[in-house]
């Protein structure tokens, strides 16, 4: 089911929600840029020339830039058929199996991305029809994936920090 | 290790993630990672981990999903969903059970802007439940009519359901969208009827509302009139084919945005709060489909859907007899898990069987979007149920699945006269686009 608990930890402040709302920022110009995109064609019959690699190029920052706040508000859905079977204790290991999943595999993704966007930037990658460079979206999913990932560690800290301090 | 045990290995360990409460996504990319890590090395599952990562991020047909998002968002936020509840009670309400009747073609109409099943409820929910309450209407009827026409909103265009297939299938979305709107209509009309059946057999299930005079009907067509303006601007659009479905979905978007401030529906903050759930839904669903594209070239590395699809053929049971246990499968996967996760898992594992015994993939789209959206109704898990729980805390949860029964025995009815005729959902794609 979709969560809706905010787990915000403290140092990120309101970070995620100035970069979603920068994210809404980009989804407002992709949809003024794809309505604008449509008049000229059809009204006008003058296509905006490259306009899907522009769209595409914008969607990267609309997802990337919303990752952090996503991640924070818990919204990622998820199978809660076992939450009163579990208990607290059960939830609570599951919490760190997804967690400890989440980093390995968002590490090795942020790794990969890194070694993309340095090498995009090296040998001047760019977009077939516009020649927009790749490199800074590349940098992107670093960022937003990162952050992703950031997160998850701090929310492994916290939750071992309240055992802790049950304990 | 044979590829045939690490597909099955990575598949169990997908349900028991899933079981553990891991995020859909994060269990379908470890699955994905992981199973392909452990068939073809590191190298390779890094490589299919950031190719497909990009794929999806950067995929323009898919920017359909936050524009489509956004213009439900602002539609539920401006209160144009209102105005569609307020219309269909004033030319239906004064019927008996006219205000159940009025819940579901609002949900339809709704639908038509919102691809969400649960957005739609809790929009048209909200409005509905209180007055069918005043109306003396019974707890198991009003939850009944708004959880399973909520599910419309994942049938009628413009769908999630359909976005999602579409991706995972790689079908054309307008014709999938397309393929929606007569079986959606009809299992409105369905609805409907169970209202009407209910309420002939127990006419104190549903009493009638008040009548409106023929002049308010007319105000309250005006009134909708924006919402119905992009209804058939965006999916008129796509059927005219004016539009894609990127440009159906942008240019309705703006359509309404532009509806909303004209008429001071919205504040700037309840603007930036409509746009901050955009991204948030929109991300959390693009993060499946990442999920989604990582675990499908495993499945594929790993020949099962082939195995799959030969086993079925050898037990003699026919395309018929195949497709009934393929459709009982989904019925009791709806009963524990929810749509979305539903769908993305089991796309890549049955639709090659259902091609191979030739099926038109269009019309399985339809098929798989009603039968999980059975499921959305279905005890113990369905989330629509859950919804109309959470508008209406007074009612017990045995009262709503009760009341949800005989709409789930009408879109059973669907999904027979869909067999029967799969004309019903092929008719407009194919004098559409053939």
């Amino acid at each position: 089911m979709l969560g809706t608990t905010d787990t915000r930890p403290a140092w990120i402040g309101r970070v995620d929600v100035w970069l979603a709302t920068l994210s809404g920022l980009a989804l407002a110009f992709m949809m003024l840029f794809v309505f604008a995109g449509a008049i000229l064609r059809y009204a006008f019959n003058a296509p905006i020339v490259g306009a899907n690699e522009v769209l595409e190029m914008v969607s990267v920052a609309v997802v990337m830039l919303a990752v952090p706040y996503c991640t924070t508000q818990d919204a990622h859905v998820r199978i809660d058929l076992l939450d009163r079977t579990l208990g607290r204790i059960g939830r609570m290991l599951t919490d760190v199996l997804y967690h400890v999943i989440g980093i390995i595999v968002l590490w090795f993704l942020v790794n990969s991305y890194i070694a993309r966007a340095l090498d995009a930037h090296e040998f001047n990658d760019m977009t077939n029809m516009l020649d927009i460079p790749l490199w800074p979206f590349y940098g992107l999913i670093v960022f937003g994936m990162g952050l992703y990932a950031l997160i998850l560690v701090v929310q492994l800290m916290m939750m071992a920090r309240a055992v802790w301090s049950a304990r | 290790m044979t590829e045939t045990t690490i597909g099955l290995l990575g598949i169990g360990g997908m349900f028991v993630l899933l079981a553990l409460r891991v995020p859909v996504a994060m269990a379908l990319l470890a699955a994905g990672f992981f199973g392909t890590w452990a068939l073809n090395g590191q190298r390779s599952a890094v490589a299919v981990l950031s190719s497909e990562t990009f794929s999806a991020v950067s995929s323009y047909s898919l920017i359909v999903i936050p524009l489509f998002i956004l213009m439900g968002n602002i539609s539920s936020a401006a209160g144009f969903s209102r105005g569609l509840y307020q219309l269909a009670y004033a030319w239906v309400g004064r019927f008996r059970g006219g205000l159940a009747s009025a819940s579901i073609l609002g949900c339809a109409a709704f639908s038509a802007v919102s691809g969400s099943s649960v957005a739609t409820a809790v929009t048209i929910g909200r409005v509905a439940i209180p007055e069918m309450k005043r109306f003396g209407y019974r707890d198991s009827l009003s939850t009944g009519a708004v959880a399973a026409g909520g599910t419309l909103g994942y049938l009628i265009p413009p769908s999630t359901g359909f976005v999602l297939y579409s991706i995972l299938t790689e079908q054309s979305l307008g014709r999938l969208f397309m393929a929606g709107i007569l079986p959606g209509i009809l299992l409105t009309a369905l609805f409907i009827a169970a209202i009407a059946l209910i309420t002939y057999l127990d006419p104190t299930a549903g009493p009638k509302g008040a009548p409106v005079a023929m002049r308010e009907r007319f105000a309250r067509l005006f009134n909708a009139a924006p919402l119905i303006a992009v209804i058939v601007i965006s999916i008129g659009g796509i059927y005219a084919g004016v539009f894609t479905p990127v440009e159906a979905a942008g240019v309705g978007a703006f359509v309404v945005l532009v509806f909303a401030l004209i008429g001071r529906k919205l504040t700037l903050s309840s603007l930036h709060e409509v746009f901050l759930d955009t991204v948030k839904t929109s991300t959390m669903l693009y993060i499946i489909i990442i999920g989604a594209g990582i675990f499908s070239p495993f499945l594929a590395f790993t020949q099962i859907p082939q195995g799959l699809s030969d086993s079925l053929a050898q037990l003699g049971l026919g395309p018929l007899g195949t497709l009934i246990i393929i459709l009982m499968a989904y019925i009791v996967l709806g009963m524990f898990m929810d749509a979305l996760s539903m769908l993305v898992i089991t796309i890549p594992i049955v639709y090659p069987v259902i091609l191979s015994l030739g099926y038109d993939p269009i019309w399985f789209g339809v098929i798989a979007v009603i039968v999980i959206e059975m499921g959305m109704i279905t005890p113990p898990v369905g989330i629509n149920v859950f919804v109309v729980k959470a508008i209406s805390p007074g009612v017990p949860m045995s009262t709503i699945f009760r009341g949800v029964l005989p709409f789930w025995v009408a879109m059973l009815v669907v999904l027979i006269l869909l067999i029967a005729f799969p004309q019903i959902a092929l008719l407009i794609p194919n004098s559409m686009f053939d």
